[in-house]
């Protein structure tokens, strides 16, 4: 490119550990104010921040030299109070159509730590939406952004890079669907409150679970998370009693003795009139008895089950990268092609300014020569002449853009020929 | 017609294997084609039935294998309805599969009949053997679901999480689409049977019930009778319904195939 290019610095989960991707995160509030001094620097006209947990990137508009690349390393370090910037063994730099194919591959969740996720493309979308309030973008990066929506959202919807439950928690979900068609029209029983239980709890909240119960040792515990989650806590001596009234149960206690056996369910499935019963069981050593799922209408799945589902789900998605990259790499030749006509656009501006100029001078200095009433024949005789001058190197130069076919050679040209350098510094 | 008889089983073919593709690969670009594809099928198939209605003077329900033929269509036709219903197309591929294999069996068998029974110009015929058509093509129908929910049941009491796991919808869905298909197979075996039985009293002043493919029909008919009590009286589902659902399939390719090839017409007693 000639004059200016797209750039993106960044740091993220394959190239740095945690510690050092917290050192350069930015909070939501230091955003703003860190945008407007990039922007002020006087180098980048157009600049986009993205900080999310697993990644810091910078994507800029600045010339096209890369030694204002080590000038926003700088920055970034002072601003940030850090060294990180200057480590090329944790921060990459990539330009033009790498950095395009780069955002791209980020907004359709390639380049995620779980492959095909889709938090991302909200988190790019919140990104460019700051930047935009701040006046930090421009028609490039204003295109860029928007391109890399629409490529998020085609990569997700024409292939399968972000199907299947990919957690062990949206897994146990993704096994009660294959049981149950409509959820929202079933009742859940969650024992034990912890960490994996609490997220299983929410997963199934968040596809509509009609009733929640939570039952826990510590009463106040599963009281906290029932208000939380708009459940109903229950006592957990008395949870048992429930179970005639659900159909899916997940246990995830430390207990070492089963939450749930076949002494159980005697009393329950005869009056559950042949409803299954899904049981999953998060916990190690195990809280459902598995000889359960050897009962017509009962299910017993357990953490082994669910990693199965997590590790052929991550499988799949794998088997999906090649097609999305092939979305992306069509998407990064038809920007690249509009990056190339924009770069003909001030030559074409100042061609046109040029000659209109000239035209002008011209036109007064004959106009004494002519009538008053034909003066308006003389300007469109005279725009006429001059649209007809400039239309074949135009037209040259447009295609020169477009094929690429010696395309410098051609702008550089026309800069000496109609001497467009001087035009352009006055 | 001759180009029918090739080009139905080859149509029906390809858009089972393009399903096969969406089921295997989940090609996304390919399901766009599906429904498409299954309808130009279909229109196919209607234009043969008709020509062949006009050309021969009758419906082609007078043979075994136009018989087939109209089976084909029928189990085609009301997939297209389900798949309009529960908006799955994956399970499209074994409804598709099994109306290819009636269709090919008929197109190898077919011949024309030089004259047709004048009973078997009755209306009441007709109806008695489109009720009879319908009926086993939601059987067949009902039948495959069955199979369907057997198959995502074992890969989930035994955690293998297969293809079929990944493709196919809940075993809620299966098991509503095999009982609602078994429903509507057993109204139309009932409406068949009652059908015949008044045409056989009015074509032969008698009642024949010796013929023993009526008395096949009639225990499929039983069959599928319990398994519609069961559901709505007793609350049965899943996979009792399911194996009960087979066991009738089972019961009706005894009468259709086996039966037909034995001998030389439908029933005994023409």
């Amino acid at each position: 490119m000639n004059g200016f290019d797209i750039y993106v610095i960044g740091i993220n989960h394959k190239t740095a550990t945690v510690d050092q991707r917290e050192c350069v995160a930015v909070s939501p509030s230091d955003m703003t104010s860190l945008l407007q001094i990039i922007r002020s620097a006087g180098h980048w006209s157009e600049v986009v921040g993205l900080s999310t947990c697993n990644r810091t990137e910078w994507y800029v508009v600045g010339p096209n030299k890369p030694n204002y690349m080590q000038c926003l390393r700088t920055l970034l370090n002072i601003t940030g109070g850090v060294e990180s910037w200057s480590d090329p063994e944790i921060t990459y730099v990539k330009r033009h159509t790498e950095a395009v194919n780069h955002l791209f591959r980020v907004a359709a969740g390639l380049d995620s730590q779980v492959l095909g996720e889709s938090q991302i493309l909200g988190q790019v979308k919140d990104a460019f939406t700051v930047a935009m309030e701040t006046d930090t973008t421009g028609p490039i990066l204003n295109n860029l952004f928007q391109t890399a929506f629409h490529v998020g959202k085609r990569v997700r919807s024409e292939t399968d890079v972000g199907g299947g439950a990919v957690s062990v928690s949206s897994a146990a979900v993704e096994l009660a669907s294959k049981i149950f068609s409509d959820l929202s029209r079933r009742n859940a029983l969650l024992i034990g409150a912890g960490e994996t239980g609490e997220l299983t709890a929410r997963h199934l909240k968040s596809r509509e679970i009609r009733t929640l119960y939570i039952t826990n040792r510590t009463f106040e515990r599963a009281e906290s998370l029932a208000k939380d989650l708009g459940g109903h806590a229950l006592p957990y001596d008395s949870y048992d009693r429930q179970i005639n009234e659900v159909d899916i149960v997940i246990s995830a206690t430390n207990s070492s003795e089963y939450t749930v056996s076949r002494e159980m369910l005697k009393d329950v499935l005869p009056s559950r009139n042949h409803r299954p019963l899904f049981f999953i069981d998060i916990a190690v050593p195990r809280d459902i008895d598995p000889e359960l799922n050897k009962l017509d209408n009962v299910f017993v799945n357990d953490i082994d089950d669910l990693n199965t589902i997590v590790n052929k789900n991550l499988d799949l998605r794998r088997e999906e990268v090649p097609a999305a990259q092939q979305i992306i790499d069509g998407e990064v030749a038809c920007f690249a092609e509009w990056l190339k006509t924009l770069e003909v656009k001030p030559v074409i501006a100042s061609l046109h300014k040029k000659f209109e100029a000239l035209r002008k001078r011209e036109v007064e200095k004959s106009r004494k020569y002519f009538r008053e009433e034909d003066w308006e024949d003389l300007e469109k005789l005279t725009t006429s002449l001059m649209n007809k001058f400039l239309h074949e190197p135009l037209m040259h130069l447009r295609d020169a853009a477009q094929n690429g076919n010696g395309q410098l050679r051609r702008v550089e040209a026309a800069y000496e020929l109609f001497d467009l350098g001087e035009e352009d510094e006055e | 017609m001759i180009v029918f008889r090739v080009l139905l089983p080859v149509f029906y073919g390809m858009t089972a294997a393009l399903y096969a593709v969406h089921f295997f690969s989940e090609d996304r670009p390919v399901e766009r084609f599906l429904t498409p594809a299954l309808g130009v099928t279909l229109l196919l198939h209607a234009g043969w039935l008709t020509l062949h209605t006009i050309q021969y003077a009758h419906f082609p329900m007078a043979s075994p294998a136009e018989v087939f033929s109209v089976i084909a269509f029928a189990t085609a036709l009301i997939y297209l309805w389900i798949e309009s219903m529960i908006a799955v197309k994956t399970t499209g591929l074994f409804i598709l599969l099994v109306a290819t294999i009636f269709q090919t069996i008929s197109s190898l068998t077919i011949s024309q009949i030089a004259k047709i029974d004048p009973i078997l110009q009755s209306p009441l015929f007709g109806v008695h053997t489109g009720a009879a058509i319908l009926g086993y093509a939601s059987i067949a129908i009902s039948s495959l679901y069955a199979l369907l929910y057997l198959v995502l049941f074992y890969d989930i009491k035994g955690s293998r999480f297969s293809v079929f796991f990944n493709q196919l919808p809940s075993l809620e869905v299966l098991d509503t689409m095999n009982t609602k298909a078994a429903s509507a197979g057993f109204t139309f075996l009932t409406l068949a049977i009652v059908l015949g039985t008044i045409w056989i009293e009015i074509a032969y002043g008698r009642l024949i019930m010796l013929d023993w493919k009526i008395v096949v029909a009639f225990l499929t008919w039983l069959i599928f009778g319990t398994l519609v009590l069961s559901k709505y009286l007793l609350g049965w589902s899943g996979k009792r319904i399911a194996y009960l659902s087979l066991t009738g399939f089972a019961t009706v390719l005894i009468s259709l195939t086996v039966v037909n090839y034995f001998l030389t017409s439908f029933h005994r007693f023409y």
